[in-house]
């Protein structure tokens, strides 16, 4: 029987990057859909990067971003807070590595809500706020939902970013992708073997999940 | 009286195009101001820069004399109310939906039933205030969607081709009962339409719209009786466009030549000088035969043949070869009692106040 450590961990890691990336990743994803504002098209090509850079250079940069001395980790620091190799730094990867997921996914959704209806609102004295809650993203929600299940998938599975930026400590930062590799260059394959299983298992089950999801009905 | 809202200098621009530029352009109080256009002229875009839904690349949007834009605009566009051609309704009762604006500034509960019940009746829809939206028909919805923005008593209505959906007895119907609700309330407001009739029901002011650009802002009767250029000619219904010469003056009167004949107008206009003549169809009445069997007042007797018959409406569109191509517009009747045919001789009349004059330089 495995140590189900990395399997906890993975779960909070994942679980906090999700809420973390819908909280950067849904003001963006709006923003692109319906907003016109200088850099809009570099932000977009920058969106969709941590998809195709290895992970090794997402690691590196974030890496200098959370260090002690880095401009974010001194901040954190000065608060006592330490990022790199803990398991924020673990949330952080996970949030960088899947966030482009949310992002496109949720955009699409916003982008195919009729703009008539937000006018219809904003004429009628709706706020902005009032909007988005009420209109936006409840039309958008399917595509929302799907791109955050995505994400949390992509989330639970980081390998390089967290092992640059985390590290991999058994007990404190090694997440469920982490301890595969490890017991497999221990040749514990059994080990390996059952986490691997629960993986596998663990995603298929949401993603099903995800595509009852897409035929539900309202 | 100062404007509700004023357009100085706006322009928009999308992408390298310029789809509107309005130097100037002011709503008094409690006018119905009519922007008339062909699809594709900018008229959305000239209501939704209005409405602050969308910011001028240039110039500026000035409510009661205050600049405002559409970032900080939630508390002006509160003080304005937009129909759109689509009622665009919410999935609940007709109640709901009128009340919808006013719960959205989160207006007393206790108040909102008699206001909203009151707009209901003036619509004609009071007894379908408990009935689900979605089960309307095209007619009652969009009276719900102009319940729901009059509740709001609003400073300044915008309405966006809200009758163009419609069949036409029920678009007749609305247009009839919305032009008296306007009225009564004094309602400042700017409707924008593709349908010149439509302008002449309700509009006291029209403005035409082309390409982007303001081609006359004028008193109704007026943009209609003379149009600015030939192309608001077009556009307002004048199908005959004559370019000829003048060649003489009596007094008021201009004599024109116009094919083999003389037309007279009563505008002046310098003799030797060139000018489109601008005829509405429905000012030429026709009699059967030659100038000499006819009896009318009219100073203009054209002689001529039936070109075309084409069945417009309740009218039917005469095109006439009197040397120039003129048409006219009767009724299915007048057809059948003159005999008219292609090749049929028929004389065209029209008083000399009936044309407008385009003149190349103003005298």
């Amino acid at each position: 029987m495995p140590d189900l450590f990395p399997v906890w961990l993975s779960l909070r890691v994942a679980g906090l990057a999700t809420l973390l990336t819908l909280a950067i990743g849904l003001p963006l994803a709006w923003a692109l859909a319906r907003r016109r504002f200088p850099g809009r098209d570099l932000l977009e090509a920058a969106v969709v990067l941590p998809l195709v850079l290895p992970p090794t250079v997402l690691g590196y940069y974030l890496l200098l971003l959370i260090a002690r001395r880095g401009p974010v980790g001194r901040a954190f620091d000065a608060a006592g807070i330490e990022l790199a190799f803990t398991w924020r730094a673990a949330v952080l990867a996970a949030c960088v590595g899947s966030i482009a997921l949310l992002i496109k996914a949720a955009q699409a959704g916003f982008e195919s809500v009729d703009e008539r209806l937000e006018q219809a609102a904003r004429t009628l004295g709706r706020s902005e706020w009032g909007i988005f809650w009420s209109i936006s993203l409840p039309l958008a929600w399917r595509s929302v939902v799907a791109g955050t299940v995505l994400a949390f998938c992509r989330a639970l599975g980081d390998f390089g970013i967290t092992l640059m930026v985390a590290g991999s400590i058994p007990g404190l930062t090694q997440t469920l992708p982490l301890a595969i590799y490890d017991h497999v260059q221990q040749n514990r394959m059994a080990e390996a073997n059952a986490l691997a299983l629960l993986a596998v298992a663990g995603v298929t089950v949401l993603l099903m999940g995800l595509g009852r999801l897409a035929r539900l009905r309202f | 009286m100062s404007a509700v809202v004023e357009c100085a200098r706006v322009a928009v621009a999308h992408g390298a195009r310029t789809v509107l530029e309005v130097p100037s352009l002011a709503v008094a109080p409690g006018e119905i101001l009519v922007v008339i256009g062909p699809n594709g002229a900018g008229k959305s875009t000239l209501l939704r820069v209005i409405g602050l839904l969308e910011a001028p690349t240039a110039g500026e949007v000035r409510f009661r004399g205050e600049p405002v834009t559409p970032r900080h605009g939630l508390a002006v566009r509160r003080r304005m109310a937009s129909v759109f051609q689509e009622p665009l309704l919410i999935d609940a009762s007709v109640r709901d939906n009128v009340a919808l604006g006013l719960r959205f500034r989160s207006a007393e509960a206790a108040g909102l039933g008699p206001r909203v019940a009151r707009w209901l009746d003036r619509f004609g829809i009071g007894a379908l205030a408990a009935r689900r939206a979605r089960t309307l028909s095209g007619g009652e919805a969009q009276r719900v969607a102009l319940a729901r923005a009059l509740v709001l008593e609003p400073e300044l209505l915008l309405l966006d081709e809200p009758f163009a959906a419609l069949d036409q007895p029920t678009r007749e119907g609305l247009i009839e009962d919305l032009g008296a609700i306007l009225r009564a309330e004094g309602i400042t407001t700017v409707l924008v339409t593709h349908d010149r009739g439509e302008a002449l029901a309700l509009g006291d002011r029209v403005a035409v719209l082309m390409n982007g650009r303001l081609l006359q802002v004028d008193e109704t009767a007026q943009v209609f009786r003379a149009p600015a250029s030939e192309e608001v000619a077009r556009f307002v219904g004048v199908e005959t466009i004559l370019h000829c010469p003048v060649i003489g003056r009596d007094g008021a009167l201009s004599l024109l030549e116009a094919g083999p004949g003389t037309i007279e107008v009563a505008q002046p206009a310098e003799p030797g000088e060139w000018v489109r003549l601008c005829l509405r169809p429905e000012d030429v009445t026709l009699a059967a035969g030659g100038p000499a069997a006819a009896h009318s007042s009219a100073r203009n007797r054209l002689p001529g043949r039936v070109v075309r018959l084409i069945p417009s409406g309740p009218h039917v569109r005469v095109i006439i070869d009197c040397g120039f191509p003129l048409a006219a517009l009767v009724t299915h009747r007048s057809v059948e009692e003159l005999h008219l045919a292609e090749g049929v001789s028929v004389t065209a009349q029209f008083k000399a106040t009936a044309p407008h004059l385009l003149r190349s330089r103003k005298a």
